[in-house]
């Protein structure tokens, strides 16, 4: 499977993630903050492949996530973007599949993520009030749902990751 | 997975050029927004229709979960006894949202009734993708005669304007969102500011003068001076004052009338707001 048929997958994939955190999840648990799917996708891709293609993958998901949005081109693009390339560099010092290195891999990433969002937005948007408690809410809830995304993306993403391997043997 | 240094070093190039691109393209979007509105119109457009019928499932479900978890204590007493009930609690649950749904559009039919000014009834269907906007998508798009900025309302309340329009869908920006203003009244004192949301239940009223009086439970309506939405909407009522800020103005806490989370069907008003003024049907009363 070609590079083009990932990418594809991912898109696609990140189109369902922000189709379900912003509907399904918001419908049925309208008192909490929805999961941050698409940078658990992320987060993903930067523990499984941390490569260049990923990293344009990671933009594309934020530049996805804006458009769902909005209000502005870009913010969410960097912060992935960002997210993306730490994890992808310290990706090799951690044990991926450990569901507590999940948990934290994304309370921590949802924190970075919103941080640069923020700075990407400060000139051009005030900023929403209670940001802490709001946060600590979204990095808790994206924690409890990282493991079992992340099984869910590998078993539809390791297919076509094992055939692009093989296929650059 | 182990990364070598040369590949290390070309996700950091990648990254950060991207990163570059993406602040480019944050500043240039805040210039022009028309090109945000595009791209995000055709997003909408695609997710719109899974949303309205994931809409319909979860209806389903959480009208399925509501009727059956009260019964489960009942089954150990009497499994036979249960089964009965639990037919009689969905026929009831089904009963009640017949009724919750006709109070709705008995209120939207009044409230048509009660001004002559032409909407468009529409459906909520799905929410911000994020946590950091106050925004809910709806079933109706420019086909319906939808327009940027065009006020919606829930009965005599506001919900917010529209910020993208497609041909099926639209986004509305909410009220209580940390980007919108409106320009409002205090309804006793007729004192003017702006509304301001902050991504809370409370939104902020500014720039009302220290010598203003207003008090805490004082109701908040529309001006109708930001040409957005008509004179006279309810919006909330006054949380808390603060008179000892700093500066010229009063730090005024409003409380939104309408929980937003749990809309489901709001109005959009599509024809010529300047000739309306909803202070005359204004019924007073607050929505849950």
């Amino acid at each position: 499977m070609s590079s083009w048929h990932t990418a594809t997958r991912v898109i696609l994939l990140g189109l369902a993630a922000i189709f379900v955190q912003a509907t399904l999840f918001k419908a049925l648990l309208p008192a909490f903050p929805a999961p941050n799917l698409a940078l658990l996708l992320v987060i993903y891709l930067a523990f499984k492949s941390s490569d260049v293609l990923g990293a344009f993958l990671a933009f594309l998901l934020g530049l996805e996530v804006d458009l769902y949005s909005g209000v502005l081109l870009g913010p969410w693009a960097g912060s992935f973007v960002t997210v993306y390339s730490i994890y992808a560099l310290v990706a090799r010092r951690l044990f991926v599949e450990s569901y507590i290195t999940s948990t934290l891999a994304a309370v921590v990433a949802t924190c970075l993520a919103t941080l640069v969002y923020f700075l990407l937005i400060w000139s051009f948007l005030p900023l929403p009030e209670n940001i802490l408690w709001k946060l600590t809410q979204e990095a808790i809830v994206t924690g409890v749902f990282a493991a079992p995304f992340m099984v869910f993306f590998d078993r539809l993403l390791r297919a076509g990751r094992e055939e692009r391997k093989t296929a650059s043997w | 997975m182990a990364v070598p240094a040369d590949n290390r070093v070309r996700v950091i190039g990648v990254s950060f050029a991207l990163l570059c691109i993406s602040l480019f393209l944050t500043e240039y979007s805040s210039r022009n927004p028309a090109l945000t509105r595009l791209g995000s119109a055709a997003i909408n457009e695609v997710v719109a229709p899974l949303q309205s019928g994931a809409r319909a499932v979860s209806n389903f479900v959480s009208g399925v979960w509501k009727g059956y978890i009260a019964l489960w204590g009942v089954r150990a007493e009497n499994r036979k006894l249960r089964a009965r009930l639990a037919a009689l609690e969905r026929e009831n649950l089904l009963l009640n949202e017949f009724k919750i749904e006709n109070k709705r559009l008995r209120e939207l039919l009044d409230f048509k009734n009660s001004v002559k000014i032409d909407t468009v009834t529409a459906d909520v269907i799905g929410f911000d993708a994020t946590n950091w906007t106050a925004q809910i998508s709806v079933n109706r798009g420019y086909r319906d005669g939808l327009k940027v900025g065009m006020p919606v309302v829930m009965g005599h309340i506001v919900v917010g304007q529209l910020s993208i329009v497609g041909p099926g869908s639209a986004k509305v920006l909410l009220a209580s969102d940390h980007t919108s203003g409106i320009a409002a009244l205090v309804q006793k004192s007729r004192a003017r500011g702006i509304l301001e949301g902050s991504g809370t239940a409370l939104a902020r009223l500014k720039y009302v003068v220290k010598q203003d009086r207003v008090r805490v439970g004082d109701r908040i309506i529309t001006s109708g001076l930001d040409g957005v939405f008509p004179k006279g909407l309810f919006i909330g009522t006054i949380d808390s004052v603060n008179r000892d800020s700093e500066g010229l103005f009063q730090d005024i806490r409003v409380r939104l009338a309408l929980n937003f989370n749990r809309l489901e069907t709001v109005m959009v008003l599509t024809g010529d707001i300047s000739r309306v003024d909803f202070s005359t049907v204004l019924s007073g009363e607050g929505h849950e």
